[in-house]
């Protein structure tokens, strides 16, 4: 697993996260996760490809506009 | 057994299954792939069903349902720069953008289920029939029923729905043969 940077927030309940995570494309991603599954400024997720400086990323659940995977900028990763 | 993501793929290079578009890597999840919505839609011409005066629908031999479908609704397609506002209890049928095959040989039978995005906002994308059978190829149709509080503006492309591949147990005597096999949209 990776970590990715990420603005990380309260949830509606306590064990509950919304993350904003910077796509390679700019756009803001928004999921909500567990607390388990994020720190105070990233979240874990797992790499699945590269392509010159961009790298695939599954997220630990669904954004909130309907992809499991984002691209985001290798910068973004803090390893694991 | 389920597909994982590097098994759909393998699937679809070595074309025992076939996604066409084929899907973008984005829209693949660990054990499923979205497919997106397709411009064309088939919603109630609601002039025709107020003059059926209350029509009781009965099943049975005699009921046809493709003269059903084209006497109460119309199709449509959706306008690309304003999509198409789905409102709270609205029912609409719909198509994947993508045509998939499934051929018998390759032992892959297949649902088509909601994403927890749209589900969230009280959108669903069957009505109880989300199993597409070994053998079936075409477009997927979708039964879109908003349950939600808020419309929702559904446009060209969007992921709509995901399907989770199944590998069946032996080869289908039988070929799929059903009334929806190579269905248009």
């Amino acid at each position: 697993m990776s970590r990715v940077k990420a603005k990380v927030i309260k949830g509606s309940n306590r064990s509950e996260r919304i993350a904003y995570i910077k796509t390679a494309e700019g756009v803001r991603a928004e999921v909500l996760l567990s607390a388990a599954q994020t720190g105070s400024n990233h979240i874990l997720a797992a790499e699945i490809a590269r392509d010159n400086n961009n790298v695939l990323i599954e997220l630990p659940q669904e954004t909130s506009s309907g992809y499991w995977r984002v691209w985001v900028k290798e910068n973004q990763l803090l390893g694991e | 057994m389920i597909l994982t993501d590097r098994e759909i793929q393998i699937y679809l290079a070595n074309r025992q299954i076939s996604i066409k578009p084929e899907p973008d890597p984005i829209l693949y999840s660990s054990t499923s792939v979205d497919l997106t919505l397709a411009k064309q839609l088939r919603v109630w011409s609601f002039d025709q069903i107020e003059k059926s005066k209350g029509e009781i629908i009965t099943l049975g031999p005699k009921f046809k349902y493709a003269e059903f479908r084209d006497k109460y609704t119309k199709r449509m397609n959706i306008p690309p720069s304003k999509g198409y506002i789905l409102a709270p209890e609205a029912f609409v049928l719909a198509w994947t953008h993508e045509t998939i095959n499934l051929p018998n040989h390759s032992k892959v039978a297949a649902r088509v289920e909601g994403k927890s995005s749209l589900a969230r906002l009280g959108l669903a994308v069957h009505v109880t029939a989300p199993t597409i059978h070994a053998g079936f190829e075409g477009p997927i149709q979708l039964e879109l029923c908003n349950h939600g509080l808020f419309s929702i503006r559904l446009t060209p492309g969007m992921p709509i729905c995901q399907l989770i591949f199944e590998m069946t147990l032996g080869t289908p005597a039988k070929g799929y043969s059903g009334i929806f096999l190579r269905q248009k949209k």
